[in-house]
């Protein structure tokens, strides 16, 4: 189902000037717009064919326009029969598209279109009235493949809400089969006053890939001149060819052909892959910070990033702020002023680091009672954090430096469009290396880099003389961490059950460091052990006290509490639910489960844990001797389809990381193993390395499993490196030894 | 999909319940519920509605949350007040919304939702919240359903019942509940007055496959017979005959294009030779090239659309798919009829008749004294085969005035075979061989209803990962398919394959594993968590043939244990034998019945586990 939203729509020549004519009806209305646009003689809304071979898609996109037109002008207003101003914008949004549709699967998806058909929001305050209406205009019609043509009624369509401010409509297209082409246009006619000040900003992205094959793409663009308009073209996206009309207005038009639909693959970053294009309009270029808190002017001279960059040094030589709760933690931490004097670097600003941790995520406001591993996904926003942090370090006389950098999972650092498209960290100097400071989960420790961060540039924003007005701004790269640093070890002690050999028992101890850590930990630890840890780390206060701050915080400490107990009934679930996710199979007889190791603080950094459960399916019976899948220990493994073994795009991985298995397999008594040296193996290239290394001590089968991913990131050259690897690693998957009876 | 009615309504509010992420019970609990139904006589539309009063008092637990409290409307039922406080304060920054139920799989319905957070501030809070409805018409007065998505501590239920009214209280699924029941006449108002008082009520449950609520819940089924309010005796759905009558008054005289419909069946047949060639044509055309989308509008949720607009349209609901396949059969001479059918998703039938009754339309030919059903909604369901949720139900067949009461044939297992055979080799440390694979039935409508789902391009990338069953390593070539068009025919793939590394080779021994796909296998139900019987979707009926040529110089040293398990529910058989210089394996996955109770839950794990062990064994042979 194709659904449209406000947001998405784009716009097509028509008349700007429709809500003029106020005795006509929507009918009219629609009537005028269904006209124009099906007059419309584009040679590529023409096409009645697709090229040989495309019949084998599931739809092709024959053309596809999206147009707007926008006029933004100052209008006397009166409040209180004073006069003010305010900005009123008539805006066209065209998007039409015309499909050949060559299966079900299409049909189903183009064969109901939702809309929000009008929405009145406009505000009144007596005599004073900012208009905000907006109307969306639909039109269909249908090819046969018999040449003939049908313009389907939309007022077949149905109402799933009918009020005079707010209609929202959908339609199923009538006659519409497998084979037909479809033609369809979804318009929205705005009308929208905004009072003195409002900028109307407005972001529109314009992906150049498709779920769908396009053989003819187009975007066109009308903004009248008084408007501010700039973009980007990423990833080798074509630019927009500008002219100007008799106006004095600006139009941006940009056709391209052929363009190829969007194939998800392994380690991709969409927005650092495929081209795009981002554009921005806005009728002031004085646009508020909201950092700063400040109206402040965009220089449109410069780049996006540049702008962004300095609105957030508005901010930080604006926002007066430093944490008075974490200083004085300080202060009692330190017996004396010369005590922290002479602490080393690394741990008063650890100690600052962590006191951060404890007041942003265990400080709870009665909010949110969800303490369940769900919480676990909160993230602290950088930027405001890192500027409150580079006030309390600048009251604590420390050298830092901020860097802003684009995570990898968003644009490179250079298509940046605004600010928000960043995160800040610190960097404190004056040690023997740098430290960081991250603001990222609860996991994060001190000196931790989040892998979306690592390997890449980042603006550096240096304080002049310790204070936040003044700044020497650079470029600089962010490490990568070592794939030794990110690493999951696992030693596995594995027996077979003495009343059924089809049956094996594994007792499992899971260590991780790095950023392998993170998405355990955020499964398997509840909220309130990550409190108790803090609390008992800092010494803190009791939740009783920190809840004093609330009317009725005793209460709600009390609360807190039931509600960490009732999230402790999730827990075996959670750990039930790693092991499963694991071996892509239901653990049975679960016991003995607990987290061994916090990995919360750069102090302690291994995240560990341990459980002991029965499984099935490892073993085969085969007459007196039993055959042990032994690969299948690593987990699950996938091998790499052929389809992917040929690859167009570079390889963005989520980190440089270690993979280690100590295996132990208890021999029974009455039986030896067959099969122990083929599992052994050495892979080795550039990419990274599987080994495999199998003996026999005893009574036990020891297998020492690594596999190491050298780079978070490969060029394309790389991939068949790096198949090569997974290859290797997919062999030992599938390995069996067998346990023979002697 | 047929109008939606109350018991629908009750699964579709849980449903979004449980999208809202409910508390779970444990934290919210509804201290008392008060609810009363009372039947009154309108004066101004001359007809009797019951006026309904639901006081529902939820009680925090432990630690304060924000519950979803809403209530379904629709043109038939009217939302008169809605009122709830907070400790005893009215929550003024609180509105009630009023908006579009939406629902999956229903494009268009009258279904609208009141809706409003409800804010339980703290431990102890109490959240109170009374809604008064009116329901204009007795027809659509159909259930009380006990449960609610929280436990209940104590609830009380009465139904005020003047004597002018006939209604039929059916309790249903009590047994197990603390349900009393007491019944007091009010001499002043002429009125029975029926309380049911229910305690320590378990929040219900919302589980996969789990038989529909009027199987489960405690609740009453509500039979409104006739009233005689101002004098008038006014019969509702007394007998049977009074519902279909309701029915045929709605879909006797809808006015069809009938050249336009004659026109296309002839268009339809015009390659077919004998009438059942004609049948089958334009059922298969209805079920192909019509496709379904649920309108549940006021009365349009009970009266089919005009035939030649679902053919204009290429789109209809239950109710359009049938008409039309019944009219084009019509326009060619042929006795076809609508037919009413409740699914097995409703645990009534037409015994007790009612709108509760039934939720969907088919169309019923009867041709040379043998009636065929045919269900255009099925979209890849062969002629003379039924899906599950229709097979031995209860059904409605128009014939004027008056109607005819049947049955849909209740089929076998054989209906569903999924019969793959295989023969294999191997090579080195390869399987290799080739698979012939059929499916019928239910099992062929979920394969074409998957490929007809996937995007053309990915059609054959899917197909494989399916035969394969997701592996890699087992690789798919020269695949010949039939035609997926042609539902008349079982759906057949040939097929060669290569499993690499499929036989372990260890010393003078290979060891072969004989079943790749291993259905089942792990299969167990948590008995600790699931509340509800387990209704398989179909009779599944799984066959599994493969045929190893023992390599030269080799023999059989082991061959693995047989196994056969047969209940009333299912059969699991598993035979492996040696035949001369052949290894066969044969295995038997069947359901007789599909739905599993509670009771055998136990016993199935049993099974599974057997199945698993007998899964987890591989074939020996031996160098010679």
């Amino acid at each position: 189902m194709k659904i449209f939203t406000l947001s998405f729509l784009c716009s097509f020549f028509i008349c700007a000037n429709l809500f003029a004519q106020k005795d006509q009806t929507y009918a009219q209305h629609a009537a005028d717009i269904q006209k124009k646009i099906w007059e419309d003689k584009s040679p590529e809304f023409d096409v009645k064919t697709i090229p040989a071979g495309m019949e084998k898609e599931s739809a092709v996109i024959i053309a596809q326009l999206t147009n707007i037109e926008q006029t933004s002008t100052g209008r006397l207003k009166f409040a209180f029969y004073i006069p003010s101003t305010a900005t009123r914008t008539h805006r066209v949004t065209t998007f039409r598209e015309r499909v050949k549709i060559n299966d079900k699967a299409a049909l189903d998806n183009f064969s109901t279109l939702e809309y929000q058909k009008s929405l009145d929001k406009t505000t009144r305050f007596f005599n004073f009235r900012l208009l905000d209406k907006k109307d969306i205009y639909i039109g269909v019609k249908i090819l046969k493949p018999n040449g003939s043509e049908v313009i389907v009624n939309t007022g077949e369509e149905v109402l799933t809400k009918n009020e005079t401010k707010d209609q929202q409509g959908k339609l199923a297209i009538p006659g519409l089969e497998v084979g037909d082409i479809l033609d369809y246009y979804v318009s929205k006619v705005e009308l929208v006053e905004e009072e003195t000040g409002s900028t109307g900003v407005i972001k529109r992205l314009f992906l150049l890939a498709n779920e769908y094959p396009i053989l003819n793409y187009q975007v066109s663009l009308l903004f009248n001149k008084k408007l501010i308009v700039s973009y980007i073209n990423a990833n080798n996206a074509p630019p927009f060819v500008e002219t100007k009309d008799t106006n004095g207005d600006r139009i941006f038009n940009l056709k391209l052909k052929n363009l190829p639909k969007y194939e998800a693959s392994l380690w991709t970053s969409p927005l650092r892959q495929y081209p795009y294009i981002e554009l921005g309009t806005s009728f002031s270029d004085i646009v508020f910070n909201p950092i700063s808190g400040l109206r402040e002017k965009y220089d449109k001279n410069e780049s996006k990033l540049v702008n962004s960059v300095a609105s957030y040094e508005s901010g930080l030589a604006n926002a007066k702020f430093i944490y008075p709760d974490i200083k004085s933690r300080m202060k009692n931490h330190y017996s004396s002023g010369k005590e922290y004097k002479n602490a080393p670097l690394d741990s008063t600003m650890n100690l600052l680091y962590e006191s951060w941790k404890y007041r942003t995520f265990c400080y709870y406001d009665g909010k949110d009672m969800d303490v369940t591993n769900r919480r676990n996904e909160e993230r602290a926003a950088s930027q405001i954090n890192v500027l409150q942090m580079a006030h309390t370090l600048v009251d604590l006389n420390i050298d830092f430096d901020i860097l802003m950098v684009s995570p990898r999972t968003n644009s490179s650092l250079d298509n940046v469009f605004q600010n928000s498209d960043m995160a800040a960290l610190i960097r404190i100097n004056g040690g023997s290396k740098p430290l960081y400071m991250c603001f990222n989960d609860i996991f994060t420790h001190f000196n931790e880099i989040p892998q979306i961060y690592q390997g890449e540039d980042a603006v550096m924003i240096s304080p002049k003389r310790n204070r936040l007005n003044n700044f020497e701004i650079s470029r600089t790269k962010i490490p990568v961490i070592a794939s030794k640093e990110n690493y999951m070890n696992a030693q596995l002690n594995v027996s077979f059950l003495p009343d059924n050999m089809q049956k094996i028992r594994i007792e499992r101890n899971i260590s991780e460091g790095g950023s392998l850590r993170h998405d355990d930990q955020a499964n398997l630890m509840l909220m309130e052990k990550i409190d108790a840890f803090y609390t008992d780390l800092l010494n803190g206060d009791p939740l009783e006290k920190r809840m004093s701050r609330y009317e009725n915080g005793k209460k709600l400490a009390i609360e807190y509490k039931n509600a960490f107990e009732k999230a402790r009934e999730d827990e075996l679930d959670n750990f039930k639910g790693e092991v499963k996710n694991e071996y892509n199979e239901e653990p049975q007889k679960f016991s003995n489960y607990k987290i061994t190791g916090a990995g919360l603080t750069s102090a302690s950094p291994v995240f560990s844990f341990t459980s002991t459960f029965v499984m099935d399916n490892f073993v085969k019976k085969a007459g007196n001797n039993y055959i042990f899948e032994v690969g299948k220990l690593m987990g699950v493994y996938t091998k790499i389809e052929d389809k992917e073994r040929q690859r167009k795009v570079d390889v963005y991985m989520p980190a440089a990381r270690t993979f280690s298995y100590n295996i132990n397999i208890t021999i029974p008594k009455g039986y030896q193993v067959k099969g122990v040296e083929e599992l052994n193996q050495t892979k080795k290239n550039a990419t990274g390395d599987v080994n495999v290394n199998a003996q026999v001590n005893g009574d036990i089968l020891n297998i020492k499993l690594q596999r190491t991913y050298n780079h978070n990131y490969e060029q394309v050259t790389e991939w068949p490196k790096l198949v090569e690897l997974m290859d290797n690693a997919y062999a030992f998957s599938i390995k069996k030894v067998l346990f023979e009876k002697i | 999909m047929f109008k939606t009615n109350a018991s629908i309504i009750f699964i579709l509010f849980c449903s979004v319940a449980n999208a809202f992420a409910l508390p779970k019970e444990k934290n919210v609990t509804i201290s008392s519920c008060n609810q009363i139904y009372e039947f009154v006589y309108n004066k101004k539309t001359n007809q009797v509605e019951i006026k309904e009063k639901l006081n529902t008092v939820y009680y925090c637990n432990s630690y304060r949350e924000v519950i979803p409290i809403q209530e379904i409307y629709n043109d038939q039922v009217s939302i008169d007040a809605v009122d709830y406080n907070y400790d005893g304060k009215r929550l003024n920054n609180v509105k009630p919304e009023y908006s579009y139920y939406k629902v999956k799989d229903i494009f268009f319905s009258d279904e609208r939702v009141c809706y409003f957070p409800l804010r339980l501030d703290k431990k102890g809070a109490v959240g109170n919240v009374y809604f008064e409805e009116t329901v204009k018409d007795p027809k659509y007065f159909n259930n009380i359903f006990f449960s609610e998505p929280y436990r209940v501590a104590n609830k009380e239920v009465t139904i005020k019942i003047p004597r002018w009214m006939k209604v039929e209280l059916k309790e249903m699924n009590f047994a197990g509940y603390n349900i009393a029941k007491t019944i007091k006449y009010d001499s002043h108002n002429d009125a029975d007055i029926i309380t049911y008082t229910i305690t320590d009520l378990a929040a219900h449950q919302v589980e996969g496959n789990s038989p529909g609520p009027t199987y489960t819940m405690p609740h009453l089924f509500v039979l409104s017979r006739s009233s005689s309010a101002n004098g008038t005796l006014v019969t509702y759905f007394n007998e049977l005959k009074d519902q279909y009558g309701w029915y045929h008054q709605l879909t006797k005289d809808i006015d069809n294009n009938k050249p336009i419909l004659k026109a296309k069946a002839t268009d339809i047949t015009k390659n077919s030779i004998t009438d059942i060639d004609k049948i089958k044509a334009v059922f298969y055309w209805t079920q192909k090239n019509i496709h379904y989308l649920a309108f549940e509008n006021g009365m349009a949720g009970f009266k089919p659309e005009k035939a030649d607009e679902v053919l204009r349209k290429n789109y209809g609901d239950c109710k359009g798919m049938a008409h039309l396949t019944k009219e084009l059969l019509c326009s060619l001479g042929y006795d076809a009829r609508l037919c009413w059918i409740g699914t097995n998703h409703i645990a009534y039938d037409y015994n007790t008749p009612s709108l509760a009754v039934d939720n969907h339309m088919i169309c019923a030919l009867i041709y040379k004294g043998k009636t065929y059903f045919l269900d255009a909604t099925e979209t890849n369901l062969g002629f003379n085969e039924y899906a599950e949720r229709i097979q031995g139900r209860q059904v409605l067949i128009e014939n004027g005035d008056q109607y005819i009461l049947s049955r849909v044939p209740a089929t076998t297992t054989a209906q569903n075979l999924d019969l793959e055979k295989r023969q294999i080799t191997i090579n080195g440390n390869d399987i290799e061989g080739n698979s012939e694979h059929i499916w019928k039935g239910e099992e062929k409508e979920y394969m074409l209803n998957g490929l007809n789902d996937t995007k053309l391009d990915k059609t054959t990338e899917a197909f494989n990962k399916y035969l394969s069953n997701g592996n890699n390593d087992y690789v798919i070539k020269d695949l010949v398919t039939s035609d997926i068009t042609d539902l008349d025919k079982d759906l057949k793939v040939n097929y060669t394959l290569l499993y690499k590394n499929g036989v372990s080779h260890f010393g003078k021994d290979y060891y072969v594993d004989m079943d790749q796909k291993k259905e089942l296998n792990g299969w167990n139900i948590d008995t600790a968590e699931r509340t509800n019987d387990y209704w398989f979707s179909y009779k599944m009926n799984i066959s599994r043939e493969t045929e190893l040529a023992i390599p030269a110089g080799y023999h059989v040293s082991s061959l693995p244990n047989n196994l056969s398990v047969q209940t009333d529910n299912y059969l699991f058989n598993i035979q492996y034998s040696k035949q001369n210089d052949k290894v066969l394996y044969k295995k038997i996955i069947a359901f007789k019945n599909p739905h599993l109770t509670k009771a055998k839950f136990q016993q199935w794990n049993t099974d599974i586990a057997k199945l698993t062990e007998t899964y987890n064994q591989q074939l020996v042979l031996t160098a010679q």
